[in-house]
């Protein structure tokens, strides 16, 4: 991404409060027009080798899935006015949670992350399902509805304390007038 | 024998596999059989399912052929793995769980081994999509049809049931209004869950969904009701929605209240499913105490009635309801015990006309997990508590009962748990919510003044600190 990308991810920071990790977006958008992007996670990965976290609102680079789910739905989606900026937050889990080979249930610490690739799809147009039967399943329709991804990467997670608490000693008095 | 919960390796219940929910949900599809069973499976991550089937039924006849077939000679010795997990869940591509699948063994994706087990992997989200639920198509209606978890595991298990005999149908499918031969199918199946559970029949060749609808309310109500839609819980959903959620602190709330009611409903559901007196025990006196005792909550609060209306009402509920008319003073006084401590002096030995071999592990399980909850013990048992103080009163015959009680509700509403958002709150935020505090619950000068020590106390600093003190400075001391 360059910045003469139109809609760009301009701050991203991500909190962990010990149930779960926050994920506050900051997109603007320079463009003319108002932009739809993606509000939700459709694909977490996390390497535990590298420490790096992807967080996709995304569905650029999922291949379709052999089956199907109980039930087709659109992820809720966000816009952008035309050279405006919009915050949202998304919640992450702490630890992914996979079945593996054994069977076995294994959990991978995305808490731990040093690295977060957080990547946004968005169009110039509104999505609505092809109700035409040409378009596919979800997923193969919205990888054609996405114009482009808008990317970003933080270093590192911050914990989030309790409030901020003021100086324990009282600021020095200033000296009398005399 | 074919059908498993995996669980998160001995660690039944926590983390983010529920093993405990998919039990809930297994009986449910029994319909509360007495026959339905587990036991350790050959692997400590696995309980093995058993089902010496006693009822009829499209659904227990279905869980019986799941469990208790040999799949072997027919799909290359599969087994069915169930896995009840939540919003958490990655598939191995990474992409989201999303309601629920059933995945065949090594189902690949994009290069990516989604089932890297021998078995039929049955997934499925039990949290109604992380709480904001999902909405389906009415058979013959709109999109506006919840989908109770029972209800998607059931799903699932009819596709894994035609993964096991190789009998999957056409999954092509060119638009999700009009579903595939496959998930019609499964649809199909589900409305006998649905039938099961009495709430509406899904439309069969819709395979829409919409983010919207909540069903997770109150699974030990459901399950005692015996529908997640029954009168009761349907009330107790509403004033959830009405008088709370709506606010972000209230919102908040009840997000710890669930986390931590899921540490006890699932076990309580587990007792129910083979003791038809806990079941009853439980909507007696419990759930419909629980329903009364918000209604005239919400008639304090919210209404604001007098407390002569309030205690009118309070017998206008008594009368109406044998169970609880008939109740003499130190019965009612059990019951209240049961409630706020249930091995005092013997209390459970006391509890009202019940005749449930799991009176001592129901109490156990409140006297360790909701006395252990500032939020189960104030949203569940302390609404609880006042009710009865109302029915003992009013058993005294007292004049001043609802005076009483009244003033009991705005102590208690006083005393709601201040969680860690108030600190994460701009100063106009919290103002509007404690604005829409003392519009629904703090309806007392004296407890709006409780609630703001208290808030100030638990939050000193920043802006939630700021405005408690500007109550207290407004209300006086």
């Amino acid at each position: 991404m360059t910045d003469k990308e139109p809609v760009r991810i301009r701050k991203a920071t991500i909190e962990d409060d010990g149930e779960s990790l926050s994920a506050r977006l900051e997109i603007h958008n320079d463009s003319g027009s108002t932009v739809h992007f993606i509000a939700a996670v459709r694909q977490l990965l996390y390497d535990p080798a590298s420490r790096q976290l992807t967080v996709r609102l995304s569905d650029h680079g999922l291949a379709e899935l052999p089956f199907q789910p109980p039930f087709e739905v659109q992820p809720p989606m966000a816009a952008v006015d035309a050279h405006g900026r919009r915050e949202i937050t998304v919640k992450l889990p702490r630890h992914l949670t996979r079945v593996e080979p054994g069977p076995s249930i294994v959990q991978l610490p995305a808490h731990e992350a040093t690295t977060v690739n957080i990547e946004v799809g968005w169009s110039d147009r509104a999505f609505y399902r092809d109700p035409r039967g040409k378009g596919g399943g979800m997923r193969a329709q919205l990888k054609k509805w996405e114009r482009r991804v808008a990317a970003y990467q933080c270093r590192g997670i911050a914990k989030k304390g309790p409030p901020s608490q003021p100086p324990s000693t009282p600021p020095a008095a200033a000296p009398a007038a005399r | 024998m074919t059908l498993f919960i995996q669980t998160d390796g001995g660690s039944a219940g926590s983390g983010s596999v529920f093993p405990d929910r998919a039990s809930a949900h297994l009986i449910a599809i029994s319909n509360f059989d007495s026959g339905y069973g587990e036991t350790p499976g050959s692997s400590p991550n696995l309980i093995q399912v058993t089902y010496a089937r006693t009822l009829s039924g499209a659904c227990p006849v279905r869980l019986d052929q799941l469990v208790n077939t040999d799949f072997a000679g027919t799909a290359g010795n599969v087994d069915i793995l169930v896995v009840a997990a939540d919003t958490n869940f990655t598939l191995n591509d990474g992409s989201m769980l999303g309601g629920g699948f059933n995945i065949p063994p090594n189902a690949m994706s994009g290069g990516v081994n989604l089932n890297p087990t021998n078995s039929s992997l049955v997934l499925y989200d039990t949290s109604d999509n992380g709480g904001t639920g999902i909405c389906l198509q009415r058979e013959g209606g709109g999109l506006d049809l919840e989908s109770p978890a029972s209800v998607i595991l059931y799903h699932e298990l009819s596709h894994a049931l035609r993964t096991c005999t190789s009998a999957t149908l056409d999954t092509t499918e060119v638009d999700c209004a009009d579903a595939s031969d496959e998930e019609a199918a499964a649809i199909v199946d589900e409305n006998d869950m649905r039938n099961q559970l009495g709430v509406a029949r899904r439309q069969p060749d819709n395979h829409c969904g919409s983010l919207g609808c909540q069903s997770t309310c109150c699974v030990v109500a459901s399950v005692a009701c015996g529908s997640p839609f029954a009168g009761e819980v349907n009330e107790l959903r509403e004033i959830r929605d009405r008088m709370l959620r709506r606010s972000e602190v209230g919102f908040d709330f009840f997000d710890h209240l669930h986390a931590d009611y899921y540490r006890l409903s699932p076990r309580v559901v587990d007792m129910m499913g083979g003791d038809p007196a806990l079941r009853t025990l439980v909507r007696s006196y419990f759930v419909r105490p629980l329903v009364s005792a918000l209604q005239l909550l919400y008639a304090h609060a919210v209404e604001r009635v007098s407390p002569e209306e309030l205690e009118a009402r309070l017998d206008e509920i008594a009368r109406s309801w044998p169970e609880i008319e008939q109740l003499g003073g130190e019965e009612l006084a059990a019951l209240r015990a049961m409630v706020a401590l249930p091995f005092a002096a013997g209390n459970v030995e006391h509890t009202p006309r019940s005749s449930s071999p799991h009176l001592a592990e129901l109490a156990s399980l409140i006297e360790t997990r909701v006395l252990g909850s500032p939020f189960i013990q104030w949203a569940l048992a302390d609404v609880l508590v006042l009710f009865v103080r109302g029915l003992e009163w009013r058993r005294e015959g007292r004049s001043d009962g609802g005076q009483r009680l009244a003033a009991a509700m705005d102590d208690w509403s006083a005393r709601m748990p201040v969680t860690a958002v108030w600190g994460a709150l701009s100063r106009h935020e919290v103002d509007e919510e404690l604005a829409f505090l003392h519009r629904t619950l703090l309806r007392a000068p004296a407890a709006q003044r409780a609630f703001a020590s208290r808030l100030r106390d638990n939050v000193p600093f920043g802006p939630a600190g700021e405005a408690a003190a500007g109550v207290l400075e407004e209300i006086g001391a």
